[in-house]
């Protein structure tokens, strides 16, 4: 088959640094291309040159046999290459219909809008997608997976040939997974070629053909998906042997550390009680929405709760705000790194100390000598690649923002750690590196509630898995080897209330 | 793009040297002109006892008459460069350092970018306003020679100590992603109180600043509780509480000042060896404790995180309301120390003092690399704000620039300092 966008030894040169070095990437009409490699292996800056965000230094680019030069977005989309980000790019305001024909409304004649003619163009576009989305709604109130289906849909309204995704599964659930595949292949069958990063390598066997992997800003190979597997790909990936995907250990659990009972606060969290043990990891499964992150933030003190007891070791706690929480020993790293996780424009080390301020120094001065040992001493522990301590957290890649944040809590010496969504967006090394922090903490008999989408992810590190839906917990399972994808996912689409 | 703006580095201190060149040459012309003069001199007394000759019917055989000189365009122009020169040497010397600071410094980003180092805090724009205010003194230095006596020196430190205080409060607000608008009204009232306690009910004048300064800090709470508990925007709550407070003030004396204080407050402001001792002393405490507060201890780091993001802040257990409120109480309490060096140096107390205070304190912080969004910023940084605009304001009065002109240029270089401020940041965004 005839190579129908092909960019060829594209070099990208930032000051002091080899972005991309003569990488190539080739894709087929018609083709999903997965585009892989870890953080900071220049798969978002080749994309941002073919987007035209970015302008090339060498090489060439092919489209359709012809020679182009992509120097600006309004270049790229001439040629109908369009892009869906990671943050969509949609204006929360306004109807979805006028979303999709942002910029280019359909017009009467040259002053008014033919309203009536965009609305049923975009309901139309809309059907063909299968998507449930009435046209004239706001986008605000729509869900993230519908959300992503307007972006397609404007994709489509534009004619796109090269439609770049850039990690399009992120936010959704795994219907929702399910059904975006879906609309893949359809694109597929209308010859549109898709470029598609992801993280999620089980993802990218499922939907793509082809994949390049690109490691330090070079190719590492270009392969048919269907003749590789799994652990080749992360061989190539991240340039060496991983042992395993879930480093699980086994401990012993001891003594309960954390029980909730009966906690109601708002529609999401409906009378969910748990307990977690020290030395084991309680996995929370879920689908979006199931009211997991509530549950967690209602624990933590974060958002106001109607009812229900927290017990911290045996001990009732009166938990009214995070303040409260952090006092009777538990930790809580957020899923919003960057919204929530992080104060971005202080340097790491004002970051890591932020919750336990009051152990460097036991009046009002701050020990700052004793700060730099203690934040030195974690970076090196968690192996955080940044030339200085006081290097700002906004500068950080994704995974070295996580350890920044899992370094916060691990200073607080706390008895319980709720982790949401650990390790969304950081890439395969570091993600083993999380799991293995988390290791460490349940060896030194710390309770570890761990709320994941990853199926996988669950199944791979929980000792027991509890799961959600709607607001309450319809299960409780012990890890033992019998637990299956398909058995969380009963319960979390209800469980037994199925049959009731 | 990168490329030229080292083009412009470039021009700038070719041009630097060229001027300094050209003013260097019209200086060494300077003998050959006094020259041209002094026969200009001896053919114009010629010519004067000529006619005088003339008048009285003499005849003047023995008076040479020198020929006339001949200004050349070249004896012009050197003539124009000398007159213009304290301007032209201002204009040089400016050249030359924005050149060959600009140059260094892309140099040394360079230099950092290959070692794989990124950029560090905010060090390096602390340096880049210290480059500044340097180059504003050698300006002022050229241009008028009054700039560097001892006499001048004490009244710019006059003229900021006000505006020193209340900055120094005004840092830990915005720092904390708040403003606080209400910095003037509060030191006028506050030094009418100071009046009245000490003139209608004689009151000693010690206890009577101490409850000045607190009643500010009372002041501050309420901008404080206001924000923190009613979730008020800063920037409208400070304003209300400003034309409260203001009103207040024409109100407690009828719109009438206050004058002749005691003397032990006078004092405050009085000169001991020449120099104004005891503000002195104040100033110091001031900026020493905010300078300690923000870095050294929990309450001001809590003031960066509030700032930086709230969220997280309140993730890591920080009480929010707690911040806020002490970030107000603090800029309150220093405008009542303002109030007590403004009252005691003028002595007298108007309604309308300090009124457009406000505007230099956030100026000097935000010249001092702050950032109006939160979360950055430093003492060091302010403290050379202030030095600056304080210089700035001195420089132009020695100039004889009137009013109107001079709150142009003030605000002009808020505006130059937001845009390096806004530049900066996207500058670091897209380093990334």
């Amino acid at each position: 088959m005839a190579e129908f966008l092909e960019m060829r030894g594209i070099v990208k040169r930032f000051p002091g640094v080899l972005a991309l070095d003569h990488v190539n990437l080739s894709v087929r009409k018609g083709e999903v291309h997965a585009l892989l490699g870890e953080n900071g292996a220049g798969k978002s800056t080749l994309m941002k040159i073919l987007s035209g965000a970015y302008q090339k230094d060498e090489g060439d680019i092919f489209f359709d046999g012809q020679k182009v030069e992509i120097n600006s977005a309004q270049d790229a989309q001439a040629l109908n290459i369009s892009t869906i980000y990671q943050e969509l790019n949609l204006t929360e305001q306004l109807t979805v219909a006028e979303n999709i024909f942002m910029g280019r409304q359909l017009m009467k004649n040259r002053f008014m809008v033919d309203w009536r003619r965009m609305y049923d163009e975009a309901q139309k576009l809309l059907d063909e997608l299968g998507v449930a989305v009435n046209a004239h709604q706001l986008v605000r109130d729509l869900g993230v997976a519908q959300k992503q289906m307007v972006e397609v849909a404007k994709a489509l309204s534009i004619n796109s040939r090269v439609l770049i995704l850039d990690e399009p599964t992120a936010p959704l659930t795994n219907r929702e997974i399910d059904t975006l595949f879906d609309t893949i292949r359809m694109l597929k069958g209308k010859g549109v070629s898709m470029i598609y990063i992801s993280h999620r390598l089980e993802e990218v066997m499922e939907i793509c053909d082809r994949a390049t992997i690109m490691r330090d800003g070079t190719n590492v190979t270009a392969m048919n998906v269907a003749d590789t597997n799994l652990d080749e790909i992360i061989r190539y990936m991240v340039g060496r042997e991983l042992k395993e995907k879930f480093p699980k250990i086994q401990t012993h659990p001891g003594q309960e550390r954390l029980r909730v009972e009966n906690i109601h606060a708002g529609k999401q969290v409906q009378g969910v009680s748990l307990s977690a043990r020290g030395g084991e990891i309680l996995g929370i499964a879920g689908l979006v929405g199931a009211g997991r992150t509530e549950t967690a933030r209602a624990i933590f003190g974060m958002d106001p709760k109607e009812s229900g007891d927290i017990y911290v070791d045996g001990q009732r706690v009166e938990i009214n705000q995070p303040l409260d929480a952090i006092k009777v020993g538990i930790g809580f790293v957020t899923e919003d790194r960057k919204g929530e996780g992080l104060v971005l424009p202080l340097p790491i080390s004002q970051n890591m100390t932020l919750a336990t301020l009051d152990k460097l120094g036991a009046s009002l001065h701050l020990n700052l000598g004793k700060e730099k040992a203690v934040v030195n001493e974690y970076i090196g522990k968690l192996n955080i690649k940044t030339p200085s301590p006081q290097q700002l957290a906004r500068n950080l890649s994704g995974g070295n923002q996580q350890k920044v944040v899992l370094a916060k809590w691990l200073l607080s010496d706390s008895k319980v750690i709720i982790f949401d969504e650990p390790t969304r967006g950081i890439d395969v090394g570091a993600k083993i590196e999380v799991y293995n922090i988390i290791n460490d903490l349940i060896r030194s008999g710390v309770a570890v509630i761990m709320i994941s989408s990853e199926l996988p992810e669950i199944l791979g590190m929980s000792d027991r898995v509890a799961v959600m839906h709607q607001g309450t917990i319809t299960g409780v399972f012990d890890n033992d080897g019998t637990l299956t994808q398909e058995k969380i996912l009963y319960y979390a689409t209800g469980g037994d209330k199925h049959t009731a | 793009m990168k490329k030229n703006i080292k083009l412009v580095f470039i021009v700038c201190l070719v041009l630097g040297i060229l001027l300094a060149a050209l003013n260097l040459f019209a200086a060494s012309q300077r003998g050959h002109l006094a020259e041209l003069e002094e026969q200009q001199a001896a053919r114009k007394k010629a010519l004067g006892q000529i006619a005088a000759a003339d008048v009285l019917g003499i005849n003047p055989d023995d008076v040479v008459v020198p020929d006339e000189v001949e200004l050349t365009a070249m004896d012009k122009f050197v003539i124009g460069v000398n007159n213009a020169s304290s301007m032209l040497w201002v204009c040089a010397v400016d050249l030359i350092i924005i050149g060959a600071g600009g140059l260094l410094y892309t140099m040394f980003k360079k230099k950092k970018r290959e070692s794989g180092e990124k950029k560090l805090s905010s060090s390096n724009n602390v340096l880049g306003i210290v480059i500044a205010l340097l180059a504003l003194c050698l300006d002022l230095a050229i241009a008028t020679p009054v700039f560097l006596t001892p006499s001048n020196f004490l009244n710019v430190f006059q003229q900021i100590s006000i505006n020193f205080v209340v900055a120094v409060g005004m840092t830990f607000v915005i720092i904390s992603g708040g403003i606080d608008l209400s910095v003037g009204s509060n030191i006028a009232l506050s030094g009418l109180l100071m009046g009245i306690l000490m003139k209608n009910y004689n009151v000693p004048v010690f206890v009577t600043i101490l409850v000045c300064i607190l009643f500010s800090g009372f002041v501050g709470l309420v901008n404080g509780m206001l924000i923190s508990f009613l979730n008020l925007p800063p920037f409208i709550a400070t304003l209300g509480t400003m034309s409260i407070v203001r009103g207040g003030a024409y109100t407690v004396t009828a719109g009438q000042p206050i004058y002749t204080f005691p003397a032990g407050f006078t004092a405050v402001s009085g000169r001991v060896a020449g120099i104004p001792l005891w503000s002195t002393l104040i100033m110091l405490v001031v900026i020493v404790l905010g300078w300690y507060i923000l870095r050294y201890t929990r309450i001001g780091r809590f003031t960066y995180a509030v700032g930086g993001n709230e969220n997280c802040a309140r993730l890591s257990g920080i009480n929010l309301k707690k911040v806020k409120c002490f970030v107000y109480v603090v800029s309150g309490l220093c405008c009542g120390v303002a109030a007590l060096l403004l009252s005691s140096r003028l002595d007298s107390a108007l309604p309308t003092n300090a009124d457009g205070q406000e505007m230099d304190a956030i100026a000097a912080v935000v010249i001092g690399g702050t950032s109006m969004s939160g979360g950055e910023g430093s003492m060091i940084g302010t403290l050379i704000g202030i030095l600056i605009i304080g210089i700035i304001a001195n420089g132009l009065n020695l100039l004889g620039v009137a009013q109107g002109p001079q709150k142009m240029v003030k605000g002009m270089i808020i505006v130059v300092a937001v845009i390096i401020d806004v530049i900066r940041r996207k500058a670091s965004q897209s380093s990334k």
